[in-house]
């Protein structure tokens, strides 16, 4: 297998970001995994169509991004909705905010197959090495014990929620909100299609909880 | 009674946020491309309603997990399934 990994490095979240992409590099030559790396000045557009030209079957990306692209070094995107055709029938694994929102779903229509978030991306510095577990669980999962995208992504659910339950007891509560969140926009195309799972029912879904607390606090001052 | 539940949740999540602030000075929440430290955050949420809404859900889904927890060691604990 090829893969290509892209990693610029240009503000205070992306210093993290390219951190964490390290394991995976790790990940990937203990898999034997052919990986060229594109870091910095080289996770530009020109240099990642180079490479994609070249082929590859897995395209990884770790930093910012937005519902159509991924950022690059330069600020500009890397790849956006008129050149992920080089995506075309390739695995996508990114911890990118909102790119599968539309990028994802355009790769997936292409018979590509993505690993991504359909909402912004958050964490918290108290617990870095946290949620760089949850960023690239899901890494270990399809690559490494290579297990199908829909048993991957339940197990990386899974994952999220323990590292969430666990951050609550050691009084990290913002990290675990926000593990919480990227838990819930995480998806896997291929293992579901875009219209499921994506987040779309989620607003109603978060009032009822809510509705539910008020309700039984209101019954219990009227007793 | 709503206003209530909301009012201690926010004096909390600011509470926290003071107390971080303190205790960790350096921390700090990457929200894709905003790093916000815990004074910037706590002003936000005073005037950002969309983010106190979210963080506001998200802390109940996460009330939420942990009644399920219990349940499951309620359930674990008495031998039921």
């Amino acid at each position: 297998m090829k893969a290509i990994l892209v990693r610029p490095n240009f503000d205070d979240a992306t210093r993290y970001t390219f951190a964490f992409a390290e394991e995976i590099l790790e990940r990937c030559r203990q898999a034997e995994i052919d990986v060229v790396e594109l870091a910095e000045g080289e996770a530009v557009k020109s240099r990642v169509e180079e490479e994609l030209k070249k082929g590859a079957d897995l395209f990884i990306f770790y930093d910012h991004g937005d519902e159509d692209c991924l950022v690059g070094q330069d600020g500009q995107p890397v790849i956006d909705l008129s050149n992920c055709n080089w995506l075309a029938g390739k695995d996508v694994y990114t911890l990118a905010c909102l790119s599968a929102k539309k990028l994802g779903v355009e790769v997936w229509r292409q018979k590509g197959k993505y690993w991504g978030y359909t909402e912004v991306v958050g964490f918290t510095t108290d617990a870095l090495p946290e949620f760089k577990r949850s960023f690239n669980c899901g890494f270990t999962y399809l690559f490494i014990e290579r297990v199908p995208h829909g048993t991957a992504l339940d197990k990386a659910r899974e994952t999220f929620d323990k590292l969430a339950t666990a951050l609550v007891s050691e009084g990290k509560i913002m990290a675990a909100i926000y593990m919480r969140k990227n838990r819930e926009s995480l998806v896997a195309y291929n293992a579901e299609g875009p219209t499921s799972g994506n987040g779309g029912c989620l607003l109603g879904l978060l009032k009822l909880p809510f509705q539910y607390v008020a309700a039984r606090l209101k019954e219990t001052r009227l007793k | 009674m709503v206003n209530d539940t909301e009012k201690v949740l926010r004096d909390a999540v600011m509470q926290y946020l003071e107390k971080t602030e303190k205790t960790d000075p350096n921390w700090k929440l990457h929200l894709g491309r905003e790093s916000l430290s815990p004074a910037q955050l706590r002003e936000r949420l005073k005037k950002d309603k969309k983010l106190w809404k979210e963080i506001r859900a998200w802390a109940i889904v996460l009330a939420v997990d942990m009644f399920n927890e219990g349940s499951k060691k309620i359930e674990s604990d008495s031998g039921t399934s």
